[in-house]
């Protein structure tokens, strides 16, 4: 009866740390994927991104723009060569350029787009972060190899003012 | 909801269009920075309520485009758009891309309601097809604003295609 009792309470230790490992594991796999959370610069030095996550997936937005302004018209910045005639308003300050991706493991997040707004074109697209302030974006069409890849650095956001 | 029905008959199938409305409350939390700041809201599609037919399923749905979007705020709220510099409307899904559906830009209505200027290509079926999906508001703030919540009206005119 004892014996019984003793194997039962081992097995019930033996599940339960089980479980907390796994726990664990998937609260672990969850940071390193929202390590790329933050706010990064291009190598251009054009423009500011704010990767940020919407659901189950990670979204870049432009902050801040080197030049904000369009020296044609003297005002802002506006998504004008969007294949969508209807959408050439979308003011660039705002603008979702990384799309969609999604966390594999080995801090690298794939199924994503990046969208060129200097010709309004869009290129699947995989992140690999080299180190915590050093990311690898390659866009590319079709196939990986036949891409193009992009340094940028993580940047910290000054406080806003109260 | 407003129901129109429009009856269109191609040569391969037949066809019917319904025209309906859908009215979300989005919301964000405070505080808001100059700049961009995004509301949002969970949109679980029924079916069973835009069609009088209860056998019309998402698998019937050829075509979706977005004909209008009005964003407001509750009279009550004292909140007009004025302090508001631009507007932007995307679709978000865990299974599908982003996409963008409307736009304003610039925002010049000083009155608590603006309509938005939809595309005119973007087919939004596939979100419709999803069990959820999010729609995400980018409104842009000409200046901080320290509220706890705001919370928006959205109203979107749709136009659906569907198997009959």
């Amino acid at each position: 009866m004892n014996t019984k009792f003793k194997l039962m309470k081992n097995l019930k230790i033996t599940l339960l740390f089980a479980f907390a490992s796994l726990f664990s594991f998937g609260l672990f796999a969850q940071d390193e994927a929202d390590l790329l959370i933050g706010v990064w610069e291009p190598s251009h030095g054009k423009a500011k991104v704010k990767i940020e996550k919407i659901g189950s997936k990670y979204y870049g937005k432009i902050v801040w723009l080197k030049e904000p302004n369009d020296p044609e018209t003297g005002k802002p910045k506006v998504d004008k060569n969007n294949t969508d005639e209807s959408m050439r308003s979308t003011p660039l300050r705002g603008y979702r350029i990384l799309k969609d991706f999604e966390y594999t493991d080995k801090k690298t997040w794939t199924e994503g787009t990046i969208y060129d707004p200097e010709n309004g074109s869009t290129y699947s697209s995989t992140i690999k972060m080299k180190d915590e302030n050093t990311l690898d974006i390659r866009g590319y069409i079709g196939v990986s190899a036949l891409g193009r890849t992009d340094v940028w650095k993580r940047l910290q956001m000054p406080s806003k003012k109260k | 909801m407003i129901l129109t029905v429009i009856y269109i008959f191609t040569s391969c199938e037949k066809t019917q269009n319904v025209n309906t409305e859908i009215e979300l409350e989005l919301s964000a939390d405070g505080p808001f920075f100059q700049g961009g700041n995004s509301f949002m809201v969970d949109l679980e599609p029924d079916f069973s309520k835009i069609f009088e037919e209860k056998t019309i399923t998402s698998q019937d749905i050829k075509k979706i485009n977005i004909k209008k979007a009005i964003v407001s705020f509750n009279a009550e709220d004292s909140v007009n758009f004025e302090g508001f510099t631009s507007a932007s409307l995307q679709l978000v899904s865990d299974n599908i891309p982003m996409q963008s559906i409307a736009v304003l830009n610039p925002i010049t209505s000083s009155s608590n309601t603006i309509e938005l200027t939809v595309s005119n290509e973007v087919d939004l079926t596939d979100f419709f097809k999803q069990e959820s999906f999010t729609v995400l508001l980018d409104l842009d703030f000409k200046d901080d604003d320290y509220k706890d919540q705001m919370i928006l009206t959205l109203k979107m005119d749709l136009a659906i295609e569907h198997k009959i």
